[in-house]
């Protein structure tokens, strides 16, 4: 490739990259604005923030049509990935906007800055993760997410309960990232390369030897990295300590949208990696590599072990954060699957998630700043002195356990249907994941049950309000929890259009 | 030329070992951070290994990038110690635990 | 037949349901206040009358085997999958939906007096429309996913009707007991609905039923079971039974409307309308025989020795619960919706009545502090009288028909185990029916009549008593027995829909077993109008007599202690140490081995949140060490 070609090339490829590149782009202007304008338009940093992340929503509706490969195979741009970067950013949005109205950021408001720098890193990060067709990459993203959490855990400098959250995520991800990077050495020394579709070749080529030892003990140590991006058991340890740790409003998108970019990339590497061409019901595995039921194991553990561990916490924020975990062990049953429904479903399950959890983290923070308490014994009979938050915080616990109405009930059904459709050999798991949203039931009733059927310490506590726009922001997220359970169809005909859209 | 390759990547393999043991071991924040440092290079000397096995540039590549991201991190993990051991005089990650169960 | 307004049937109610609520929730137009209650109230009940209007008038133009449907909504597609909001309009359904509706119309109209001056009228009005709504998915549902909606939507209305008086914690214990006991049913029925998934491929009730036969019989077998255990949790039989009687705590409409009348017959709805599934397994008929008939028994005789006046109509409920499980069980399905239809009439009129004394009583419940208030109650006395005699199955009321019609078919079914068990509960049912009857409306007062003064309920209250008496006397009627006439019309009318089994018996077997049970309710009201007026020396002496026994029964044979012994225990224990701190852990008492896998299992949960950052890496190491042994070795 002659240099001519080679910077056509490389224009192509950043012209069709237009959304990254924006974030990108409005990554350095907002760093640059808080560095030397800081006096004059602190303010406006925030509304910088919304207008970046609103530019790279119009400017994603314009990559949905693409299809291609750039910058040598580095990303990959197709449906799949712009449904991801559809959450991401729609999430960040929402959560900055629940940043506004947050007590803890906004205690130090001449930081608030720096706060949506990380966040805006953050979400470059996971769109490149979404997107990532090469371990570098891959590995680059990955890394990209965690050291902006692992700020924005600790964003709360004089907090020790912040701190403390900080040096363990950072200390947990480091490890794991290290062990991930040696993974992806002894995989790129097996096959010789760092493209995840050079790299399915390599392993459906019949001459190839490739030792199954190695390549097992390889990939396990890329799906601890992933497993712990996505919280699942056994690589969950940091999640429930980060959570309750971080400022409210990180603990809610942490909860959603790393987790997202980790099933997206999990998905993308396994699939394109270690399956051959796509039959009616499902893929064709390559290896000899049993990955299914690894998965399926590690899915019950965490499900299994998030609702149990889940059920008498006091601190609502460790309880959500035991919560999200069990979630993911759900939606992992998506992941092995790997038919079209079950990638769908996962897709589904993971963008509603996302609305009624933040919803949920977002009722969590108003109610916890007003009483100055995350725990559940000072919640006591809250329901009536805070009606209008308590009772979208019911629908979207209801909505978390599934109950039928919600949207929760239909990601579930949507999930358990694709588990079913592959026979009987996943019944069990079905079984098992039914058996763990009825134990869920328990410990998120538990939360309605105290905010209205206990009395409160105190009778004559004043009734607790919140501003109007932060009312609105919370109806924002319990509208689509009712509205998305009956007509759904939409956003999963989008998923399933996306899923057929994977490219390598 | 195959044999020198067993080598460095038993060279590496160890490396890792004692890295992940230290971690595992240490007490002391900056300790384990000084660890997963060595696991991280262990990699690069293997990354480098194999990029010369294979013939292949892209190996190296990586090694730039993973120096890269270790600085960073190592960056962030120092801020984070020592804004907590400001706050509680200590940077013993045994006596850090206030959150469990 | 026509079915251009059926889809305002379902759409009323939470029409109702949404104006009344979002009114209500915001107190938007002085919607909670004192003045807009007439307005709430009378709201709320059209939104349910209208539906009996349209529903009265497709059943008009409708014959026996008319069958539509319409499809409100494509809910579901997923490849093969296909569920709708589609509703089934036939026989059956039809039949439920009118008994819904009618009866729900008149509880409304009792409530709007009954109600009057709670604070809460506006959210209770709501929640009985959502009720409604959720009944009418879950009858007129043409597949077992919209049905186990509504299944869900009439259990998350019970519990919240159950709580309404949140104030109280007996009303929050009862709601949860309630709710929790029905998610171990719906967990089964769940996993029923997978069965029949996996195995017949679709979820339709047309498509279930006809493919019965090329099901594989143990997959048959447990899709019934599973399905029956969830039937069990929502029809209160064994094992699940206990939260209904606690589940008293509601106000006594909500027990009349959904705990006696509607709700929980929803599990005899469902067997019967996947009837040709059930009686593809004639094991499964042995056990729902059997559950049905040992409920019968067992609810009866617990319902002798109660005090409170609501209470011994809850066990009542159990009972007669049981008798349509017994019908079903041995393949007479229609003679259990026959039940279930006439049930609904006494059974509504007796919870009502109970409630027009509780009122005039000012909210007192034990019979022991009643006694005599036929005088300062006549028309709740008269009407409860009715109702009782039809529920003793005095001969010619509603109940006689359709007790008399399941113990003959048990009889011609050739179960004579099944027949003596339910025909000796029959007549405990008559004894304690009178004996309720004697103890509240009988006798002298046993209250300070100079400083309580009872008073009847206004018309808005009695005048659905007559018009649920009227009921009691007269629906039998419409099941008349094979020795009297040859057109037994509620079997015709539901054969399309439902099936049945053939009967072998004689005539003369008939009119024997017709006589017997009617001398067997003779017998129980005298002998309890006799005991428990006259007699109540010889009831002490009795009781003395045999006081074990007496306890046995009259602590509900100690079935709540057991299952908190063998259930309630070990899963409070599980969760709790899996958090517990560690100087706990030696402190929990060994419990049998399935307690000591369990806390072994918890010890390492517990463990695992250490808080120590290098315990944490650890695990992780020994997690990927784990499964990479996994992928080698197994």
């Amino acid at each position: 490739m002659n240099l001519d070609a080679l910077i056509t090339y490389t224009l192509t490829s950043t012209a069709l990259l237009q959304p990254e590149l924006l974030v990108a782009v409005g990554l350095m202007l907002i760093l640059v604005t808080d560095l030397f304008l800081k006096k004059t338009v602190q303010k406006w940093i925030s509304v910088l923030f919304f207008l970046v992340m609103g530019l790279a929503l119009i400017s994603l509706s314009r990559q949905s049509e693409v299809q291609a490969q750039v910058f040598s195979g580095m990303i990959s741009i197709d449906g799949y990935s712009v449904f991801f970067k559809y959450l991401f950013v729609v999430s960040a949005l929402l959560a900055g906007v629940m940043s506004l109205f947050s007590e803890e950021l906004n205690q130090n408001r001449r930081r608030l800055g720096e706060y949506f720098i990380v966040m805006t890193g953050m979400v470059l990060g996971m769109m490149l993760m979404a997107g990532a067709a090469n371990l570098l990459m891959m590995f680059v993203a990955i890394e990209l997410v965690s050291l902006s959490s692992y700020i924005l855990v600790s964003y709360l400098k004089d907090d020790k309960i912040s701190n403390e959250s900080g040096v363990k995520y950072i200390i947990y991800g480091s490890f794991s990232s290290g062990l991930m990077i040696y993974g992806i050495s002894l995989i790129y020394g097996i096959t010789g390369t760092l493209s995840l579709s050079e790299m399915n070749a390599v392993l459906q080529n019949p001459a190839a030897t490739i030792d199954p030892v190695t390549l097992t003990i390889a990939v396990l140590l890329v799906l601890g990295g992933l497993g712990y991006k996505v919280a699942a058991a056994p690589f969950h340890f940091w999640a429930p300590d980060a959570y309750q740790g971080a400022p409210t409003p990180v603990a809610a998108f942490l909860s959603v949208a790393p987790k997202a970019a980790g099933f997206a990339m999990m998905l993308r590497f396994f699939k394109t990696v270690f399956f051959g061409s796509a039959t009616q019901d499902g893929y064709v595995p390559l290896a000899s590599l049993d990955w299914v039921s690894i998965l399926a194991v590690i899915s019950v553990l965490t499900m299994t072990i998030g609702n149990v561990t889940a059920l008498w916490q006091q601190n609502v924020k460790r309880m959500l954060a035991y919560s999200s975990i069990a979630h993911a062990g759900y939606i992992l049953m998506g992941v092995l699957l790997l038919s079209d429904s079950g990638i769908a479903a996962m897709m589904f399950y993971l963008a509603y998630y996302l609305i009624m959890n933040l919803g949920a983290f977002y009722v969590t923070m108003l109610l916890g700043d007003r009483v100055q308490s995350y725990e559940l014994d000072d919640w006591r009979g809250l329901g009536f002195r805070a009606p209008v938050l308590a009772v979208p915080m019911v629908i979207f616990l209801a909505s978390l356990i599934g109950i039928p109405g919600t949207v929760g009930f239909t990601g579930k059904f949507l999930l358990f249907v694709a588990v079913l459709q592959q026979g009987s050999l996943y019944f069990w798991l079905a079984l098992i994941a039914v058996a763990n949203s009825v134990v869920s039931a328990f410990y998120y009733f538990k939360v309605a049950k105290i905010l209205f059927l206990k009395k409160s310490a105190d009778p004559h506590a004043e009734p607790v309000t919140a501003p109007v726009p932060a009312v609105v922001l919370l109806f924002v997220f319990a509208v689509p929890t009712i509205v998305l359970g009956i007509w759904w169809s939409p956003l999963y005909n989008w998923a399933m259009a996306s899923v057929r859209m994977i490219t390598g | 030329m195959n044999h020198n390759i067993d080598a460095v990547i038993a060279l590496s393999a160890v490396l890792f070992g004692l890295g992940v043991l230290g971690v595992l071991t240490r007490k002391n924040a900056i300790t384990i951070f000084m660890s997963i440092e060595l696991m991280l290079n262990s990699v690069n000397l293997s990354l480098v290994a194999f990029s010369r096995l294979h013939n292949d540039i892209t190996g190296q590549m990586l090694v730039i990038f993973v120096m890269a991201i270790a600085a960073a991190e190592v960056a962030v993990g120092l801020a984070i110690v020592i804004s907590i051991f400001r706050n509680r005089q200590t940077a013993d990650v045994t006596e850090i635990n206030l959150l469990r169960w | 037949m026509t079915l251009d307004l059926f889809s305002y049937v379902i759409l009323l109610p939470v029409a109702g349901f949404l104006v009344n609520g979002l009114l209500g929730l915001f107190n938007l137009a002085g919607w909670r206040s004192e003045a807009r209650k007439p307005v709430v109230g009378w709201l709320a009940s059209a939104a349910i009358l209208v539906p009996f209007l349209i529903l009265l008038q497709i059943f008009i133009g409708m014959a026996a085997q008319d069958k539509g449907f319409v499809t409100l909504y494509n809910w579901l597609t997923i490849e093969t999958l296909q569920v709708n909001i589609s509703y089934q309009v036939d026989s059956l359904s039809v039949l439920m939906g009118l008994m819904v509706t009618g009866i729900g119309f008149l509880i409304h109209v009792y409530s709007i007096g009954y109600m009057k001056h709670d604070p809460g009228f506006w959210r209770f009005f709501v929640y009985l429309n959502l009720f409604i709504f959720s009944m009418l998915n879950l009858i007129f549902a043409d597949n077992l996913m919209l049905l186990f909606l509504g299944w869900e939507g009439v259990g998350l209305c019970s519990y919240l009707l159950i709580g309404f008086w949140y104030q109280h914690a007996f009303a929050n214990d009862a709601a949860i007991k309630a709710f929790v006991m029905n998610r171990i049913g719906d967990f089964a029925f769940l996993i029923g609905m997978f069965l029949l998934f996996t195995s017949a491929g679709s979820l339709n009730f047309d498509a279930i039923n006809q493919s019965v036969g090329a099901l594989d019989p143990t997959t048959l077998f447990l899709a019934g079971l599973f399905l029956f255990i969830g039937a069990t949790g929502k029809s209160a039989q064994i094992p699940l039974y206990t939260w209904l009687p606690d589940a008293m705590a509601g106000p006594t409409p909500v027990s009349a409307l959904i705990h006696a009348a509607t709700m929980v017959t929803a599990g005899v709805y469902m067997v019967a309308r996947l009837s040709p599934l059930f009686s593809a397994s004639p094991e499964l008929m042995v056990v729902i025989a059997v559950i049905g008939g040992l409920t019968a028994f067992l609810a009866a005789t617990i319902g002798l020795f109660q005090n409170d006046i609501k209470k011994v109509l809850a066990y009542s409920t159990v009972s007669q619960l049981g008798y349509m499980f017994l019908a079903a069980g041995v393949g007479a399905f229609p003679v259990a919706i026959f039940h279930v239809f006439t049930h609904a009439f006494f059974k509504a009129c007796l919870f009502l009545g109970s409630g027009s004394v509780i009122h005039a009583m000012h909210e007192e419940q034990d019979i022991r502090n009643m006694g005599g208030l036929r005088k300062y109650l006549p028309q709740t006395y008269l009407t409860f009288f009715i109702a009782t005699l039809a529920l003793a199955g005095f001969p010619l009321t509603a109940g006689f028909f359709s007790k008399d019609e399941i113990l003959f078919r048990t009889f011609a079914s050739g179960n004579y185990l099944l027949w003596g068990l339910a025909l000796f509960s029959a007549l405990l049912t008559a004894v304690y029916m009178m004996r309720l009857t004697s103890l509240t409306f009988y006798g002298r007062e046993r209250f300070d009549a100079g400083h309580k003064h009872p008073h009847e309920s206004p018309a808005l209250m009695t005048l659905p008593l007559w018009v649920l008496a009227a009921g009691a006397l007269t629906v039998g009627f419409l099941g008349l027995p094979g020795v009297v006439s040859h057109s037994n019309w509620i079997t015709e009318w539901l054969s399309p829909a439902v099936i049945t089994a053939e009967v072998h018996a004689t005539h003369t077997t008939e009119w024997i077993l017709i006589g017997l049970g009617s001398v067997i309710a003779l017998t129980g009201l005298f002998a309890g109008w006799k005991l428990y007026t006259t007699g109540l020396e010889t009831v002490t002496r009795l009781k003395s007599g045999l006081s074990g026994l007496y306890n046995l029964v009259y602590n509900k044979y100690f079935v709540d202690e057991l299952y908190d012994r063998l259930v309630v225990g070990p899963y409070t224990r599980l969760s709790e140490s899996v958090l517990a701190k560690i100087e706990n852990r030696f402190f929990y008492p060994v419990f049998g081995w399935t307690s000591s896998a369990v806390s072994g299992f918890a010890d390492t949960l517990r463990y695992i949140q250490t808080g120590y950052t290098p315990v944490y890496l650890t695990l992780f190491i020994i997690g990927v060490i784990g499964l990479i042994s996994l992928i080698l070795f197994i």
